[in-house]
């Protein structure tokens, strides 16, 4: 009998363990993901400024055409575009755990601040 | 044997408190990156230039900048970072040399500024703007820039808009500061 609840007591300090590694881990390894999926964004936002048709998009607002030019692979997203006087446009979204990455732009033919958010899930 | 039971409840307690964590933490929040401040220094620096640029083409380079400054401040300010900065803008004006400095560091700065050995110091306020004009100055000038115990030198052209800016952002311990020079 004794030697039964020898292999119970060893058996749980395992399962103790490997629960304790698991719960422990999981954010590590979900903020890898993050980090990859807002580096990805970011450059899809950096983009925006280089390339004249989504800065006109960004500048005049046009939120459907910048969602439609925007691809992130394997993840939905929506965009909002935010000005200086704290108004913004466009669709937050209600899903969970959702990845956040901006870009500011300054303007594109003129001087016209703005920032752009991109929420992707 | 009641030392067993003990463990065992001891191990579902456990369990049962990181599982309810978890579900407690996971709905609807809000993921941000820990390369966030990063590339909002690599965003802001490549745009301040831009912004110079913009308004240089509407005869607004002083207006845009300062506005793109309160602007960016007040983006880095709702990410918990802060963002200090100084700025400078060389231009020729009626074939002297106008120099401007703008000082959004959240606390008054001594500047000097040293033109091909003409020296001027100016005092400025937080988001205080200031202008000085320099005579008699060659077509390629050595600038000495000194402000809030930094010290930058620059090779510029009289006839070019010349533009400074030097940044400080952080967010608790991570700290990031460069300069643009164009």
């Amino acid at each position: 009998m004794k030697g039964f609840w020898r292999i119970v007591e060893s058996v749980t300090a395992v399962i103790l363990l490997m629960t304790f590694l698991f719960v422990a881990s999981t954010p590590y390894l979900a903020n890898k993901n993050i980090d990859y999926v807002n580096n990805l964004g970011y450059e899809k936002l950096k983009e925006i400024t280089k390339d004249k048709e989504l800065c006109y998009y960004a500048v005049t607002g046009n939120i459907t055409a910048l969602n439609e030019k925007i691809n992130i692979p394997g993840y939905k997203h929506s965009i909002v575009i935010c000005y200086p006087n704290e108004t913004c446009i466009g669709n937050y979204t209600k899903a969970e755990n959702v990845i956040l990455t901006s870009y500011v732009i300054a303007g594109c033919e003129g001087y016209d601040p703005l920032e752009i958010k991109l929420y992707m899930w | 044997m009641k030392g067993q039971y003990y463990l065992i409840s001891v191990f579902f307690l456990i369990l049962f408190f990181y599982i309810g964590l978890r579900a407690y933490i996971s709905p609807s929040t809000t993921l941000i990156s820990s390369d966030e401040l990063t590339n909002f220094f690599d965003n802001v620096k490549s745009e301040y230039t831009r912004s110079f640029n913009l308004g240089m083409k509407d005869e607004k380079a002083i207006s845009s900048l300062s506005n793109f400054t309160l602007f960016v401040k007040n983006v880095a300010n709702k990410r918990n970072m802060k963002l200090k900065t100084f700025w400078m803008v060389t231009e020729n004006v009626s074939n002297m040399l106008n120099i401007t400095v703008g000082n959004y560091f959240e606390e008054p700065i001594g500047v000097t500024i040293n033109v091909s050995g003409e020296s001027v110091s100016i005092d400025l306020d937080n988001e205080e703007i200031k202008s000085v004009i320099f005579s008699d100055v060659p077509s390629e000038f050595s600038l000495r820039l000194g402000f809030n115990n930094k010290e930058s030198n620059l090779l510029l052209e009289k006839y070019k808009a010349n533009l400074y800016v030097f940044l400080d952002l952080e967010r608790g311990e991570e700290k990031l500061k460069g300069e643009i020079k164009a």
